[in-house]
């Protein structure tokens, strides 16, 4: 250490550093899914430079769009690494989760919102309302999750799920909560105006 | 793999823990810190060739990750607080992020954090951490001498019980 303040405060920084060294961190993620998600910024890039005739905002989901094609039946597909989410010819939407890829949640929440599904989508928290405002598999919102989900609301790698966009109350909205670290995704329907979330991960 | 690739692949090895570190400690929450500093190694990889001539890699990806982390908490504060199950409380506990040091070293201004992390997480000399924050080597002595007082004022109680003086 070359300056003054640290001279005078050697006790101090090995103080800072002691603990900071100590601090529990999770193990790294892979660099395969590090680059994955790069892959989509660097795609969302290239998209926004050569005019592929998207906005800012939309230009990664739109890149998606060339990438999956046009879909069969004129229904629209969103699609990247992480998920694909297609629209049925009866209004209902398939989100299928690879999950082979970090998911963007950012980008999520747009192809959720192109697809008129309301919805709220955060990272590393889950969200309910009290009550419950309504049984999203009684009342039709989505049907069962394929594969069975380890507990209720969780979709793993490789989970499919149709959402019906049109079974969601007014004043409520679907909830997605990522884990990037445990690649599920929780999902929930909240009250719009009222909801908690919590930090991951969830009582197992 | 091509040489990037590698060089990549190297860094990325070498500085998880470190900037996850720092990130955690700046910000008190062990998940949204993995996150964001993926997020942050992420767009590290899409813009490795620039990136890999930065002054300070590991700097880029810690200020990205906080910058990442700003924009959550800008959306965060428009929603209800919880106090009891609020985000971060239980695995920042966990992770060790809650002890009275961390917790001081989030109440001091952003920019003297910020010369914390860099300065003395990172252990970037004076210079680069000045270039890295658009600032004179001064005004970083500074921050730095400010956010230590600071510091070491919060502590001053722990302390004193600690030696029982």
């Amino acid at each position: 250490m070359t300056d003054d303040a640290l001279h005078n405060d050697d006790d101090l920084v090995r103080h800072l550093r002691d603990h900071v060294s100590t601090v529990a961190a999770p193990s790294r993620p892979s660099l395969a899914a590090i680059a994955s998600r790069g892959r989509t910024h660097r795609r969302r890039r290239t998209a926004s430079f050569t005019g592929i005739g998207v906005t800012g905002v939309a230009a990664g989901i739109a890149l998606a769009f060339g990438l999956s094609g046009a879909p069969a039946g004129g229904t629209a597909a969103i699609q990247d690494d992480a998920f694909t989410l297609t629209s049925n010819a009866n209004g209902t939407d398939t989100l299928t989760l690879p999950m082979k890829q970090v998911l963007d949640p950012a980008i999520f929440q747009r192809a959720l919102t192109q697809h008129h599904i309301p919805a709220l989508v955060k990272s590393g928290v889950v969200c309910d309302s009290r009550p419950e405002p309504a049984n999203p598999v009684f009342s039709g919102i989505w049907t069962n999750p394929r594969p069975t989900p380890p507990q209720p609301g969780q979709l793993q790698a490789g989970a499919v799920v149709v959402i019906n966009p049109a079974k969601i109350p007014s004043g409520t909205e679907m909830f997605f909560g990522y884990t990037s670290s445990d690649r599920a995704m929780f999902l929930n329907v909240i009250t719009i105006d009222s909801y908690t979330c919590r930090s991951q991960p969830p009582p197992r | 793999m091509s040489q990037d690739n590698a060089e990549f692949a190297d860094f990325f090895a070498a500085s998880w823990d470190p900037c996850l570190r720092a990130v955690a400690a700046s910000t008190g929450n062990m998940t949204l810190a993995e996150d964001q500093t993926a997020e942050a190694f992420a767009r590290a990889w899409a813009s490795w060739t620039k990136v890999a001539h930065h002054p300070a890699p590991t700097a880029w990806v810690v200020r990205t990750a906080l910058n990442a982390g700003a924009s959550w908490w800008r959306r965060r504060s428009k929603e209800t607080p919880l106090a009891s199950h609020d985000v971060g409380a239980a695995d920042s506990q966990a992770a060790g992020l809650d002890t009275p040091l961390l917790t001081a070293l989030r109440c001091l201004p952003s920019r003297q954090r910020e010369v914390i992390v860099l300065r003395i997480f990172l252990d970037l000399d004076i210079d680069t951490t000045a270039r890295h924050l658009g600032i004179a080597p001064g005004t970083v002595r500074a921050h730095l001498s400010r956010a230590m007082t600071a510091l070491r004022s919060e502590l001053a109680p722990a302390t004193t019980k600690e030696t029982g003086q």
